[in-house]
């Protein structure tokens, strides 16, 4: 704040000016950091409730309700392993439909919007419009055909339609983002290739997706977070108990076991963990990749 | 002629050995249901297993959704788009269309369900236009659970009229204890406070088409005096609300009663299961509500687990085969899941209370929902249940909606649903 | 697709050759991406049209009749169905207003980086990693268990007036961490000469905010809004969560009733058709003023 605000002063109260200024800048700095942190705790407290839960027994949790146990045991993610085979189903389920899923996004929409973003005729803007119109379609809308689709497609309750389904449905999203940014990447390298003889999907490949880094990055983690928190689509599409992917199995377990909220909440943990670990891991990606692509699209 | 013998010998081995394997072929039943509760999912497997011991090429999938929110609205995606489940859990007066689609087989001349000998209210559950298409396994009712253990220490007894009922009520209020905890967060709720003084009057005053002709337009909510006075009733019961009676779900306010938190809960049999997890040790009774002090109050009985048998599914008589094993032989099911069977055959793992249950069934002073023309479809169960909820949180609050303006606020719901038909 | 550009192309024959091989190189890239967003959206919703004309009842009946306008007609004058479209405006707005103002307040204060900001900024980001339904079920348990024992008042989502604010508080909880996300890269990609020359021309803090911070951020304004717009207009699973909520009801849990549910298809298709094109007409409208204003600035 100090280093921004101009104030032209004076040699002679300079000394003052100075310390009253820094005095106000102090105390600016001193309610910033308390209202930032305020809001950082209000915003933690479901996730500390969550974990306070699921390390309570049951009767810890009716009697006591908020307090630390007296025993904090991890005795409940024990037993959800041990008593629901679907934790490590629905793991393997969402590691292979989320991986996949994430790089099919990555290469088709990736290439469709570099033409998207480089060439301006009608054609492109209809094309483009049609893609974003995606974000604007309620699920409830097209669910019903979707499924019949999938399903005569002999795709129901399978991996590979839940993966076929969850790239279509992502796709608008991926092109809002990542169209914007390429249209901030300068035309210069891929020019002087097309001079030189280069052929498009080349110049593609060896050029322009390399300086397209940043952007996937953050479309990675972006996308995985939606695919892996997915429930609306997986609802309709992964139908037997064999299918289901992690948070999939979660609501359901949530669902018939309210009677054990120290279990829901384990699960609960469970099928966060591994998505918490990705996205600190790679955080910085979505914060320094972010949306330079929506910011200018 | 060895050559011959041989021959023959190798050909009838074939045979047989082709028959055996198509006797043997491996059968997938799938099963669509909508039970929630651990007990039950355990008492539908525990069935399954049974069934898979005595045929055992015979295996199950089970497909799991939440009636509320999801069951239907999968069911009928996965009719449409051709994938056939073999078993449909519901009452099939409440699904209408999958009888005219030919989702669910007659079942009017079934051997197995006639030699039951069930009651009309019984196989009224499930039916529609008059021919049977489910087989009900099991039946709920609803009425007030009492924490035996705080009726000890205070004196009380069960009440059997409305008038020692509200005294009741006071003097635990007196005492400084909650007398009840709610759970209007779940739509059901307001739902069951009403029907225990709906049903037995309807049924009393012989207007079996009541909620058939409510659905039609052709009848209003004030042309029964009942409607206004199932919610004086219910009234007089939301004494001393607790701050978490409008955002308990079921499961919240099991866990505050299970913990002593409230002396008394209107609740259904669905929740006894559930009760004793929570607190295996808990004193619980149970009683039906007075409406009166005449003693008119009758137990409500409604089917509860039925099944449709769907006859477009592969294996269909397999599938049939199961439903018939399953309503005959449903012990299995009732001792995991703590239901009371329809055929009142019980068992020693079985709760006293739920014996009970079955015991008041069968001495006949019931209402039933299956003597009723026609249920409450998807649409007006919906526009029912939010105005009760409405209403209680109105009534709970000090909102001061009279019990006309609920009446009037149901009657504009109905009217809305039916101009959207 | 496949016809249009060839008519382009004979409208500059002096092109054709080059301008054909390009054209049919860029068709080429956007198709995988263009195939999965039709498989999975554009045809589902181009299936579902038909159906609101009818008054198709369940959606596996297998007889219709052709109704004409009557579904949308009739649903025009049900009170039902507007109340549904008030409740999602409601919260559409309320989230909208909250996940802005908070996003942006958080990211003003935490652009420039440094440990304490980076570690803020995970933290508040950390609610978008978790799966939109889990995070209802976990804060129905911080309204009763946390929010009622400090206020002693009940849970706003068993108060009528209430619910829909409690539903869009849990809204804003999850996503101002991605507004604040994209707000920062806004920030961010300001020049900081931008702010030097400004002091060389005696330019005060109000000035600087007004000239060049505000100008920056109103593309980031305009993706956000555009963004939230579309998940608040489209809000269904908050609302499924208090179905006993008649007040709570949004346009996207009639549509998905009254299709599915309440075995009327074509009047549920009809109000799912509606949503959508309000939607568009919305988002359209909104980011037609908002790109106006940026070029203003």
């Amino acid at each position: 704040m100090a280093q921004t605000s101009y104030c032209p002063t004076t040699v002679q109260n300079f000394g003052r000016e100075a310390g009253r200024s820094r005095a106000k800048a102090l105390a600016a700095a001193a309610l910033r950091v308390l209202f930032v942190l305020a809001v950082t705790a209000m915003v933690l407290v479901p996730f500390y409730i969550s974990f306070l839960y699921s390390i309570k027994s049951h009767s810890d949790i009716s009697l006591t309700r908020l307090a630390w146990p007296s025993a904090p045991t991890f005795e409940n993610y024990l037993r959800v392993i041990r008593e629901n085979k679907y934790v490590g189903i629905g793991f393997q389920n969402s590691l292979i439909t989320t991986v996949p899923t994430v790089l099919i996004l990555l290469v088709t929409t990736s290439m469709a919007s570099f033409v998207l973003a480089r060439n301006s005729g009608k054609f492109y803007k209809i094309m483009y419009a049609l893609f974003i119109s995606g974000i604007l379609v309620p699920f409830q809308c097209i669910m019903l055909s979707l499924y019949v689709n999938i399903y005569s497609a002999g795709l129901a309750s399978s991996n590979l339609g839940f993966i076929l389904a969850r790239s279509g449905f992502q796709v608008s999203i991926s092109v809002l983002t990542v169209t914007g940014f390429v249209k901030s990447v300068p035309r210069d390298m891929e020019e002087a290739a097309a001079i030189d003889g280069c052929g498009k999907f080349r110049t593609f490949w060896s050029i322009v997706f390399p300086l397209m880094t940043p952007v996937n990055m953050t479309q990675i983690v972006l996308n995985t977070l939606f695919v892996w928190n997915d429930y609306s689509v997986a609802v309709v599409l992964l139908r037997s108990d064999e299918s289901r992917t992690l948070p999939l199995a979660q609501i359901v377990y949530f669902g018939e076991n309210m009677t054990e909220l120290n279990l829901a909440f384990a699960f609960f943990m469970l099928a966060m963990i591994p998505i918490l670990i990705l996205y600190l891991s790679t955080q910085k990606y979505i914060v320094s990749g972010i949306m330079s692509g929506a910011v200018k699209g | 002629m060895k050559k011959i013998l041989a021959t023959l010998l190798a050909l009838t081995l074939l045979i047989s050995m082709v028959t055996i394997a198509s006797a043997e072929s491996p059968v997938n039943i799938t099963v669509f249901h909508y039970m929630a509760q651990a007990t039950k999912q355990a008492g539908l497997v525990a069935i399954e297993e049974a069934y898979t011991a005595a045929h055992p090429n015979v295996t199950f999938t089970n497909i799991y959704y939440n009636q509320g929110t999801d069951y239907f609205p999968q069911l009928s995606t996965a009719l449409s788009s051709g994938d056939q489940p073999n078993i449909i859990m519901g009452n099939p007066g409440l699904y209408p269309d999958l009888v005219t689609e030919g989702f669910v087989m007659d079942l009017t001349d079934n051997a197995v369900i006639k030699s039951l000998n069930l009651p009309h209210g019984d196989l009224g559950d499930v039916s529609a236009g008059g021919k049977i298409y489910g087989f009900p396994i099991d039946f709920k009712t609803w009425g007030i659970f009492y924490n035996k253990t705080i009726f000890a220490e205070q004196g009380l007894e069960v009440p059997t009229t409305l008038t020692e009922l509200n005294a009741l009520q006071q003097k635990l209020i007196d005492a400084g204890i909650d007398p009840y905890v709610r759970s209007f967060g779940d739509a059901v709720y307001g739902d069951i406070e009403m029907r225990n003084t709906v049903w037995p009057r309807a049924l009393a005053a012989g207007n079996n088409d009541v909620f058939q002709k409510l659905m039609k337009g052709e009848a209003k909510f004030t042309d029964y005096p009942y409607f206004a006075e199932a919610l004086t009733n219910w009234t007089a019961r939301m004494v001393a609300p607790r701050t978490d009676d409008m955002s308990n779900t079921q499961d919240m306010g099991l866990e505050v009663f299970a913990a002593g938190g409230a002396a008394m809960r209107y609740d259904g049999t669905w929740s006894i299961g559930d009760m004793l997890k929570k607190n295996p040790a808990f004193e619980v009774g149970f009683f039906v509500v007075p409406i009166d002090d005449n003693g008119s109050a009758k137990m409500n009985v409604q089917v509860d687990q039925a099944f449709m048998v769907n006859p477009q599914a592969e294996n269909s008589d397999v599938a049939l085969n199961f439903m018939e094993y399953w309503i005959t032989e449903g012990v299995a099911w009732s001792e995991m899941s703590q239901m009371p069977l329809l055929t009142g055959v019980t068992s020693d793992k079985l709760l006293p209370l739920v014996k009970t249950l079955a015991e008041i069934k069968g001495s006949g002073n019931i209402a039933h929902y299956g003597d009723f023309t026609k249920p409450f479809s998807s649409a007006f169960t919906t526009a029912w249940r939010t105005e009760l909820t409405a209403y209680a949180e109105s009534t709970l609050t000090g909102g001061g909606m009279t019990i006309d303006q609920c009446l009037e606020n149901l009657q504009k719901a109905f009217d809305e649903v039916i101009a959207l038909n | 697709m496949t016809i249009q550009p060839p008519a382009r192309l004979d409208r500059k024959p002096t092109l054709s050759r080059y301008a054909l091989r390009e054209h049919g190189a860029n068709i080429l890239f956007m198709l995988p991406a263009f195939l999965l967003f039709a498989y999975v959206v554009l045809i589902p919703f181009l299936q579902s049209i038909p159906v609101s004309f009818t008054d198709k009842k369940a959606i596996f009946a297998s007889s219709w009749n052709f109704v004409g306008m009557d579904n949308y007609l009739k649903l025009l004058k049900s009170a039902s169905f507007q109340d549904s479209f008030m409740h999602t405006a409601q919260f559409t707005a309320v989230y909208i207003v909250g996940a802005n103002v908070l996003g942006l307040s958080l990211a003003l204060m935490l652009w420039k980086t440094g440990r304490f900001n980076n570690i803020v900024r995970t933290l508040l980001f950390m609610p978008f990693t978790v799966s939109l339904v889990a995070s209802t079920k976990v804060w129905s348990y911080v309204y009763t268990d946390i929010l009622t024992p400090l206020t002693g008042s009940p849970s706003p989502l068993g108060i009528s007036s209430q619910v829909i604010y409690g539903l869009a508080l849990i809204a804003i909880w999850r996503d101002m961490g991605y507004c604040m996300l994209i707000y920062i890269a806004a920030l961010q990609s300001v020049p900081l000469e931008y702010y030097e020359a400004a002091r060389v021309e005696g330019a005060n803090a109000w000035h600087e905010l007004r000239h060049i911070t505000v100008p920056m951020i109103v593309p980031a304004f305009t993706a956000n809004v555009t963004l939230l717009l579309s998940w608040g207009l489209r809000c269904f699973d908050y609302s499924q969560m208090v179905i006993n909520m008649k007040t709570a009801k949004t346009t996207a849990v009639f549509v998905y009733e009254y299709i599915f549910g309440n075995a009327r298809a074509g009047v549920g298709q009809a109000g799912a058709i509606m949503l959508t094109l309000v939607l568009v007409l919305l988002t359209n409208i909104v980011t037609t003023i908002l790109r106006k204003r940026e070029v203003e600035m």
